[in-house]
C-alpha cells in the first residue's frame, strides 16, 4: 500500500500527490485526501494550491485521439469563472493550459496514447511581477516529447477559497468536463520543476555518471536569513563561510575553448592549406594547424577535460585508423624566434591528450566525439608580459599513426567540434 | 572631498583556490573552531576570480582566409583601407570586482584596397598590406552605461600583395600574438572609487570586434581577469564577495559586523557579509557556456561591414551554428558542452530533487531579425538532451525587419562531470513562414535580472 509521503514523487515542495490512479489519496507529506466524487476528487477551500509565485501541476491520464473539452485538474473558483491553474483540453482536442479565466497556452493535439501533461511556473527576472511557465508534454504510449515550451504571463490571481478538482472539475454537485478515462497520476508542488526534474520523476531517471574527478557538492545555501540584521552570527559561521567558498570555489569555471566548426574542411593525408600545417611537437606523425591554436590565461586552474567532434571515413577500401592529440604548452612550440619579451625564450614544456579510433562513418556521417582525456596546464611561469600565467593550446591530428593500415590515401577526416574545460583539483 | 565611504577589495585575489587548505580545515558547525577567522572569511573573495572566457572569436573550419593572397584586382579584391567591420559580438555578465584582458593570436595581415574616386583605370587600387582588430565592450549596469575600447595593430605579411607563406607550415613563421592587459572604462583605470563601484556588481557587458584591412585573425578573446571590487560602505546584502580590506583590520573578533561609522553603515567585514556573500555568490554567479556569431572566414566578403547573418526559412528544425543539415539532436553529433557540473544550484539539484542528474538556468540572448514585416514566428531551440530543451521565440510582428536583442531565461540539463558526455548542446531553428536572420548568441548560467 502506498504510505503518504514515502513515494519517490513526494517532495518537500508537493502539496498534492495521487498514484495508482487513486486521485483522492494524498500521498504527499500533507496527507489530506481530497472528497471522492465520480470520476476523480476535489477539495474546497484548497489553500495549499493558492499558489502564485511558484507552482508545478503534473497530471497523467490515458486519452483518446483529440479528446476535447476536458479539464484534468484545476484550482478555481466555485463560478468556474477562474482559475489558478487549469489544465485540459479545448474545444479542437487540443491540450490547453488557463489561468486568470484566459487561455495561457495551447499546444500540440491529444494523441491517443497515456500521456503527462506539466505545467510549472516561476517568476520572470524580466519583468517585475511577471511569470514564466513551462509546459512539457509526454506521450509515454509513444515515447514521445510532444512539447516542453516556455510562455511568459501575468501573475495568477488566486484564493485560499478556490477548489482543488482533480479528473474534471468541480461544480457543487459533481465533476464536469472528465476525460472518458480518469486520470492515473497528479501532482501538485509550490516549487517551479524544470524539464529535468520532470524526465526523471515522470519519464526514466538517467543512467548515473560514474565520477572519477574531483566533484564539489554546493551546501545548503548559508540563507540571507541567517546573516541579515538579528540573526545569529558567530565564530563556527566563519568556518561555514570558508566552506563554503572551497565547495564553490570552481563554480564559475567556464569553458577555455568551446567551438564548433560547421563548415569543418576535409583533412588528407595531404596537408592543405600547406602553410598552416607543421609537425607537432616531437612527433612524426601528428601534425599540428595553426588555425587551432589558442593561447588563454590559465591561471588557477591545473588541469583540463578536452574532446573533440571528429568524422572519418574512407572513399575506398578499408576504414584508416585516425589519431587526435590536444597539446597544451607553456608557449607555442615553434614560430616565437629566440626571444619573447626581450626574454630569452623558456624551454618548451609539452603536455597532450590522445585518442585514435578506426571507423568509417560515410562522408555523410555525423561522426563521433573522441575523449582526449584530461591534460595538464603547463603555465608559462617566466615574468614575460602577457604571456605569465598562459597555456598555449594546439589541435594536431594523424592519419594512420601507428602505420597499420595500407589505405591512408583513400582516408578522410572532419574535424567538427573542440572543447577544453578546466576542473578543479588533479584528476 | 567625497563624503561617500568606499568599500574597496584592491587587488582581487589572483586566482581561484585549488584545494584550499584553510578552507579544509573548517567544518560547520564546529563551536570550538579557533582558526584564521580573516582567512576564512576571505576565500569566499576567490570564488569570482576563474577567468572566465567570455568571448573566443577563431576563423572556423575552413581552408583559407578571407584576405588571401591574390594579387589586387578589380573589382575589389580586398578590404577597403581604413574601414572597420564587425565580425562578432556577445553580451553576457561581468564577474564581480572582473576587469577584462584581450588576446589575439593572427597570421600577418594581408593587402588592403582603396577606391580611387577619379579613377583613370580603374577605382580599386591597392593600398598596401596591413590590419588593425578592436574590441569595445559596452557597460550596462542598469542605471549607467560607459564604453571601454582596445585597438591593437596586426602587422603586414612582408610578401608580394601581403600573401601568407607558400611553404609548408610557414603561416606558423608569422603568427603575431598580442596581449591587452586591460580593457576598462577610462574611470576604471584611473582608480576612482565610485567609477569601480559602478561596474562591481551587476554588470552586463556587450563585447564588439571589429577588424580593418587584411587581417587574419586566428584567435581574439576576452578573458576576465581579478581587479577591483567596490561597493559603498553601507551596500548591506547586494555583495557577490566579502571584500575584507588589507588595512583596517577590525581588533574585535569575531563580529558579526564592525561599528558603524561616523556617517555610513559598516558592512564591511564579519560573519554576516560572508554568509550573505556565500548566498549570493551560489545563487547567482556561474560559468560562460557559449556563444557563436555567424561571421566565418570562409563566407565572409570584402565589402561586409557586419557578418552575413544565417538565413533561414525552413518550417522545421534545421541545425543553425552546427550547420543545417543536421536536423535533430544526437549526443554523437558536433554541439557544446553545459559546464554546470560545479555550478549545480540548490534547491534545484538538491539529492531529494534530482539525484543523479543536473539542472542549471539558462540565459539565453539572440540578436535576430525577420527580413520584413509580418506575423510569422521564428524558434531557436537549443537542445541538450533527448529530454531538455530551452525553445526562444522570435514575433515577426514585434522584431520586424530591425536588428533585435532577446533575451530570455530557462532550464536546462547540464553535465554533472566534466567527462559527462550524455550532455551535448546543439542549437536548431525554424520559422512558422518568412525569412529570419541570426547574427549571434550568447549563453551563461543564471536567471538574474538583467539590465533592458
Amino acid at each position: 500500500m502506498d504510505a503518504q509521503g514515502s513515494q519517490t514523487n513526494a517532495k518537500a515542495d508537493t502539496v498534492f500527490l495521487a498514484l495508482s490512479s487513486n486521485l483522492t489519496t494524498d500521498l504527499s507529506q500533507r496527507g489530506t485526501n481530497l472528497t471522492a466524487a465520480t470520476g476523480g476528487g476535489y477539495e474546497t477551500n484548497s489553500a495549499r494550491a493558492s499558489l502564485s509565485e511558484h507552482f508545478e501541476v503534473c497530471i497523467r491520464c490515458v486519452l483518446t485521439k483529440n479528446e476535447n473539452d476536458l479539464i484534468f485538474i484545476a484550482h478555481h473558483d466555485a463560478a468556474l469563472t477562474t482559475s489558478t491553474f487549469s489544465l485540459g483540453t479545448n474545444n479542437s482536442g487540443e491540450f490547453q493550459a488557463s489561468m486568470n479565466g484566459a487561455v495561457v497556452w495551447v499546444g500540440p493535439s491529444v494523441p491517443a496514447g497515456d500521456c503527462s501533461f506539466s505545467w510549472s511556473m516561476r517568476p520572470n527576472p524580466d519583468t517585475t511581477g511577471a511569470r514564466i511557465s513551462e509546459f512539457i508534454v509526454y506521450d509515454h504510449t509513444a515515447g514521445d516529447y510532444l512539447a516542453i515550451e516556455q510562455v511568459t504571463h501575468a501573475v495568477p490571481t488566486t484564493a485560499g477559497t478556490y477548489t482543488l478538482s482533480v479528473g474534471g472539475v468541480w461544480d457543487g454537485a459533481s465533476l464536469l468536463l472528465k476525460p472518458a478515462t480518469a486520470p492515473s497520476k497528479a501532482r501538485v508542488s509550490s516549487s517551479h520543476h524544470g524539464n529535468v526534474e520532470f524526465a526523471e520523476d515522470w519519464v526514466a531517471a538517467r543512467a548515473g555518471h560514474t565520477h572519477t574527478l574531483d566533484r564539489l557538492i554546493e551546501p545548503i545555501g548559508a540563507g540571507l536569513a541567517a546573516g541579515g540584521q538579528g540573526a545569529w552570527a558567530g565564530q563556527a559561521n566563519v568556518g561555514f563561510c570558508a566552506a563554503h567558498a572551497n565547495a564553490l570555489r570552481g563554480r564559475m569555471l567556464s569553458p577555455m575553448v568551446n567551438e564548433v566548426y560547421a563548415d569543418a574542411r576535409t583533412l588528407t593525408t595531404t596537408p592543405d592549406p600547406t602553410q598552416w600545417i607543421i609537425a607537432a611537437p616531437s612527433s612524426a606523425n601528428y601534425l599540428a594547424d595553426c588555425t587551432k591554436l589558442r593561447w588563454l590565461s590559465c591561471d588557477g586552474w591545473r588541469y583540463a577535460q578536452v574532446r573533440a567532434q571528429v568524422q572519418t571515413w574512407v572513399t575506398s577500401g578499408s576504414a584508416v585508423p585516425f589519431g587526435l592529440r590536444c597539446y597544451a604548452m607553456n608557449r607555442p612550440h615553434i614560430g616565437l624566434g629566440v626571444q619573447l619579451g626581450g626574454k630569452p625564450i623558456p624551454p618548451l614544456i609539452v603536455e597532450y591528450g590522445e585518442a585514435t579510433l578506426t571507423e568509417d562513418h560515410t562522408s555523410s556521417g555525423e561522426g563521433e566525439w573522441l575523449d582526449l582525456g584530461v591534460i595538464r596546464l603547463p603555465m608559462m611561469t617566466e615574468q614575460i608580459e602577457g604571456w605569465l600565467g598562459t597555456v598555449t593550446l594546439v589541435l594536431a591530428y594523424a592519419f594512420d599513426p601507428a602505420s597499420a593500415s595500407s589505405n591512408d590515401a583513400n582516408a578522410r577526416a572532419k574535424i567538427k567540434a573542440w572543447q577544453v574545460l578546466p576542473i578543479v583539483g588533479e584528476p | 572631498m567625497t563624503d561617500t565611504p568606499w568599500k574597496a577589495r584592491d587587488p582581487m585575489p589572483p586566482r581561484i583556490a585549488g584545494k584550499n587548505a584553510v578552507a579544509t580545515q573548517l567544518v560547520w558547525p564546529a563551536p570550538l573552531f579557533a582558526g584564521p577567522w580573516k582567512e576564512g572569511l576571505q576565500e569566499g573573495d576567490k570564488v569570482p576570480c576563474a577567468r572566465r572566457v567570455l568571448m573566443l572569436r577563431h576563423p572556423g573550419g575552413g581552408d583559407g582566409f578571407m584576405v588571401h593572397g591574390d594579387p589586387p584586382a578589380h573589382p575589389q579584391n580586398y578590404p577597403e583601407a581604413g574601414v572597420w567591420r564587425t565580425v562578432r559580438q556577445v553580451t553576457c555578465s561581468l564577474a564581480p570586482g572582473a576587469g577584462l584582458e584581450m588576446r589575439v593570436v593572427a597570421v600577418r595581415s594581408g593587402m588592403t584596397e582603396w577606391e580611387d574616386p577619379n579613377p583613370l583605370w580603374q577605382p580599386w587600387q591597392p593600398y598596401g598590406a596591413g590590419g588593425r582588430i578592436r574590441v569595445t565592450v559596452g557597460y550596462d549596469n542598469g542605471t549607467s552605461t560607459d564604453t571601454a575600447t582596445a585597438e591593437v595593430d596586426l602587422a603586414p605579411s612582408p610578401n608580394d600583395d601581403g600573401a601568407e607563406p607558400t611553404a609548408a607550415g610557414g603561416s606558423w613563421g608569422y603568427l603575431l600574438f598580442k596581449h591587452v592587459p586591460l580593457v576598462a572604462p577610462a574611470g576604471v583605470k584611473a582608480g576612482t572609487p565610485s567609477e569601480l563601484a559602478k561596474w562591481s556588481e551587476g554588470t552586463v557587458i556587450t563585447i564588439t570586434v571589429d577588424d580593418q584591412g587584411g587581417t587574419r585573425v586566428i584567435q581574439c578573446s576576452v578573458q576576465e581577469v581579478p581587479y577591483k571590487h567596490v561597493v559603498a560602505h553601507d551596500e548591506e546584502s547586494e555583495v557577490s564577495i566579502h571584500g575584507w580590506p588589507h588595512e583596517l583590520q577590525p581588533l574585535a573578533r569575531p563580529q558579526t559586523e564592525a561599528t558603524d561609522g561616523a556617517t555610513w553603515e559598516e558592512h564591511r567585514q564579519g560573519t554576516a557579509r560572508g554568509l550573505a556573500v556565500a548566498e549570493r555568490q551560489g545563487q547567482q554567479l556561474g560559468p560562460i557556456v557559449a556563444s557563436w556569431g555567424s561571421f566565418s572566414e570562409t563566407l565572409a566578403e570584402v565589402s561586409d561591414t557586419d557578418p552575413d547573418p544565417i538565413q533561414v526559412t525552413s518550417t522545421s528544425y534545421v541545425g543553425l551554428s552546427i550547420g543545417s543539415s543536421i536536423t535533430t539532436w544526437s549526443a554523437d553529433g558536433p554541439g557544446y558542452a553545459v559546464p554546470g557540473y560545479y555550478a549545480l544550484r540548490n534547491p534545484e539539484n538538491l539529492p531529494s530533487v534530482l539525484n543523479g542528474a543536473g539542472t542549471i538556468p539558462l540565459r539565453l540572448r539572440v540578436h535576430a531579425r525577420f527580413t520584413g514585416p509580418g506575423s510569422n514566428t521564428g524558434y531557436l531551440k537549443f537542445q541538450v538532451t533527448a529530454r531538455s530543451w530551452v525553445i526562444l521565440e522570435v514575433d515577426q510582428a514585434a522584431v520586424g525587419s530591425t536588428w533585435t536583442d532577446l533575451k530570455l531565461t530557462g532550464f536546462i540539463e547540464s553535465m554533472v562531470a566534466p567527462n559527462d558526455f550524455t550532455v551535448n548542446l546543439q542549437d536548431f531553428v525554424k520559422v512558422s513562414g518568412g525569412t529570419l536572420e541570426l547574427r549571434y548568441w550568447s549563453l551563461e548560467w543564471g536567471d538574474k535580472a538583467v539590465p533592458a
